[in-house]
């Protein structure tokens, strides 16, 4: 059954028609229980020992009704909002289709995970927990003591899952939901202290859902999908738990922490189950080059495809990865580069080519200096990936500054329109008003268009992303800024990109102690960054009071902090500790290429 | 070489040799001569997240041990480490 799904822009005055099936989520999970075979469904793999527990789709979709009376009878109705910090892989995944088999709309927030993080785990959660408005939050019993402390302000309830596992409630009838009601918030943008809700309807989530399983990754029923992706993460949640039921395609979760300890687990899972399809950002293919070594058992040649996107994607990693893992059936074809983001639910784009990922060998200085996409045979062309064209229904186009099109192979930001853009961020229509101008997606991501493919060089916004992770400027100044050596709101953080590797943080602080207590601060402030935000500090720079950027209104400016850092010409005070011979590490061609690209974006900003 | 109790002699006098391997483990990996057990490894090695979980997994692998989820945030310092470690052999001892 199809439905022709209309949405109207707000910038024109036609209509735009795609066919999407018209069934929900849910309602594709009820019409799955009694369809699917009986050996189809999702497997959980528990740890280390490798044991694993298989719910068929069928006693999937009882246990989620069933979980879904049990939220019920805590007292949550249609339309509430309850968050969710379960790290138990299987009784998230139950829970957070139980609420939205309810209509409830769960929040999912990521569980502390990681070592001595409780402090700034707690607060990061506790912003998100309010911003959120919940009232009742579902967690396990092993963080009920943690859990607990997010407690106050509108949430005043915890529950666990093994309570509502007890709870001698019936299985709830499905209502189908309208299309535009609210599914549920993804909260995955914003800093720390101001964290963005995306807010994502049914419709959101069924179109995008059906575009990425069927044009993205072209599931059937006969795949098998492999993820360690945290369900936090949206690939990990949207991709690899929801699009796989639009089409009956059985998943085999690894457990996040067991592939970020030992990333062979990720292919020993696909190897064992015979895994056609998997995702990772690019620094998982990168771990995967760099630390597996024992490559005995592996079988990776039903792997088709091998879906890479969340961060910027390295042609030189995923060249690595091929050459590793192509004696034990690795297909570098399998390669897929892909584009999106909460705010257009998932991916609107994936680059599928018989080759292997396509790229674009360019013009170093042609790119960053002027902002044109001009290919080049040059050991020195900077290779950008192509992330393929928008799905049916979806457009993207690349602007300038006063938002006009750019033409193509011109560097602009990156907008995108169609069914998949959220609505709004939840309860916070400033944010909205900023990131949707006249119906379309601005995404902060800088990049060009060639024949309605997108490409993407570089960001305007300033978050900073390590390991697929965003992290905020602001958060990071905010923890240095609590140290007393540190001026106040005198502290710059920005990310610099080393070539071939990940982003590498800096921070430049203001400060008057003397200089025999430079490198006790110095280790204070890499203390603190690692401590508050789990990111190593790449370098330090101390500078005197006074020496810092900023507009007249007071306000930072890091892009002008960053080019000077980049071009050597901060007022550095001199330091012991500190990486004077940064800047030695890039090699002078690779300075200058630097800079150019910092000149390019403080001028575009 | 893997770090071998017998398993039925777990004792707290091992509480001494588990430390000892957890320094040299965490000297090697963070580059550090100055290890102890009260040094933490976030704060005073500045360790990134996920450099911790890679030592984490060497931790495991070394005493062929798995440290579970939900005891990793209240391991703070080394030697809080080599509790939770001590605790484990304990376990597997039991």
């Amino acid at each position: 059954m199809r439905l022709r799904v209309s949405w109207v822009c707000s910038t024109q005055a036609q209509v735009d028609v795609a066919t999407f099936p018209e069934l929900t989520l849910v309602e594709a999970l009820a019409e799955l229980a009694t369809t699917s075979a009986e050996d189809q469904g999702f497997t959980f793999i528990c740890g280390k020992s490798g044991s694993e527990s298989f719910l068929s789709f069928e006693a999937l979709a009882a246990s989620v009704a069933k979980r879904a009376g049990a939220l019920i009878a805590t007292g949550l109705g249609r339309g509430d909002h309850v968050v969710l910090v379960i790290p138990e892989r299987q009784e998230f995944v139950l829970t957070f289709l139980g609420a939205l088999w309810a209509g409830i709309v769960p929040v999912p927030v990521a569980p502390p995970i990681g070592i001595d993080q409780l402090t700034a785990y707690i607060e990061r959660s506790h912003h998100i927990v309010h911003a959120s408005k919940a009232r009742t939050l579902v967690t396990t019993a092993q963080l009920k003591a943690v859990s607990g402390s997010l407690l106050g302000n509108s949430l005043r309830k915890l529950v666990t899952v093994e309570e509502l596992a007890r709870d001698p409630s019936p299985q709830l009838g499905l209502i189908p939901p309208s299309p535009d009601a609210t599914a549920f918030l993804q909260f995955t943008s914003g800093s720390t202290s101001r964290p963005k809700g995306v807010l994502l309807t049914h419709r959101n989530l069924t179109v995008n859902c059906h575009s990425l399983a069927k044009s993205g990754m072209g599931l059937t029923a006969d795949d098998v999908l492999c993820s360690w992706l945290p369900f936090f993460h949206d690939f990990g949640l949207i991709g690899m738990v929801l699009a796989p039921i639009f089409t009956a395609s059985s998943v085999v979760y690894v457990p996040p922490i067991l592939f970020l300890k030992r990333p062979v687990e990720w292919l020993r899972a696909i190897t064992r189950h015979k895994g056609t399809v998997s995702f990772a950002p690019n620094f998982g293919y990168g771990l995967c080059a760099k630390r597996v070594t024992d490559l005995d058992g592996l079988d990776l040649s039903n792997w088709r495809y091998a879906g890479c996107g969340a961060e910027p994607i390295r042609m030189s990693t995923l060249r690595s990865f091929s050459k590793k893992f192509e004696p034990v059936g690795f297909r570098h074809s399998a390669l897929t580069a892909g584009y999106g983001m909460a705010e257009s639910t998932l991916a609107v784009a994936f680059d599928k080519s018989e080759n292997g990922p396509r790229y674009d060998s360019l013009h170093p200085a042609q790119l960053y200096a002027h902002g044109r996409a001009e290919p080049v045979v040059d050991a020195n062309a900077v290779d950008v990936v192509c992330c393929g064209s928008p799905f049916e229904g979806h457009e993207a186009k690349a602007v300038d500054e006063s938002g006009r099109t750019c033409p193509d192979r011109v560097i602009g930001e990156i907008v995108l329109k169609g069914p998949s853009v959220m609505l709004g961020y939840y309860d916070n229509p400033a944010a909205t008003a900023s990131a949707i101008q006249n119906g379309w997606l601005h995404t902060g991501d800088l990049g060009y268009m060639v024949d309605g493919r997108i490409y993407i060089t570089g960001r305007k916004k300033e978050i900073i992303i390590v390991a697929g992770a965003n992290y905020y400027p602001t958060d990071i100044e905010h923890a240095v800024s609590k140290l007393a050596q540190v001026r106040t709101g005198n502290v710059v953080a920005f990310g610099i990109s080393l070539r071939d590797q990940d982003e590498a943080l800096v921070v430049c602080a203001e400060t008057s102690v003397p200089r025999e207590e430079y490198p006790a601060l110095v280790a204070q402030i890499r203390s603190r960054v690692a401590q508050a935000i789990g990111l190593e500090v790449y370098d330090v720079v101390l500078i005197e009071a006074g020496s810092l950027r900023k507009t007249s209104s007071g306000k930072l400016q890091r892009c002008d902090m960053k080019a000077m850092y980049l071009g050597n010409k901060l007022p550095r005070r001199p330091q012991r500790d500190s990486k004077v011979t940064t800047l030695k590490h890039f090699g002078r061609s690779r300075l200058r290429l630097l800079w150019s690209r910092v000149s390019a974006a403080v001028r575009s900003s | 070489m893997p770090f071998t109790i017998p398993a039925t002699k777990v004792h707290e006098q091992d509480f001494d040799k588990i430390l000892i391997q957890l320094i040299r483990l965490t000297s090697d990996y963070a580059q550090r001569q100055d290890v102890s057990a009260d040094t933490h490894f976030i704060s005073d090695l500045a360790l990134s997240s996920l450099k911790v979980m890679n030592l984490m997994a060497d931790v495991e692998d070394h005493f062929d041990i798995e440290i579970p989820l939900e005891q990793l945030p209240k391991i703070r310092t080394v030697g809080d480490a080599a509790e939770s470690v001590l605790g484990l052999l304990h376990a597997g001892a039991g």
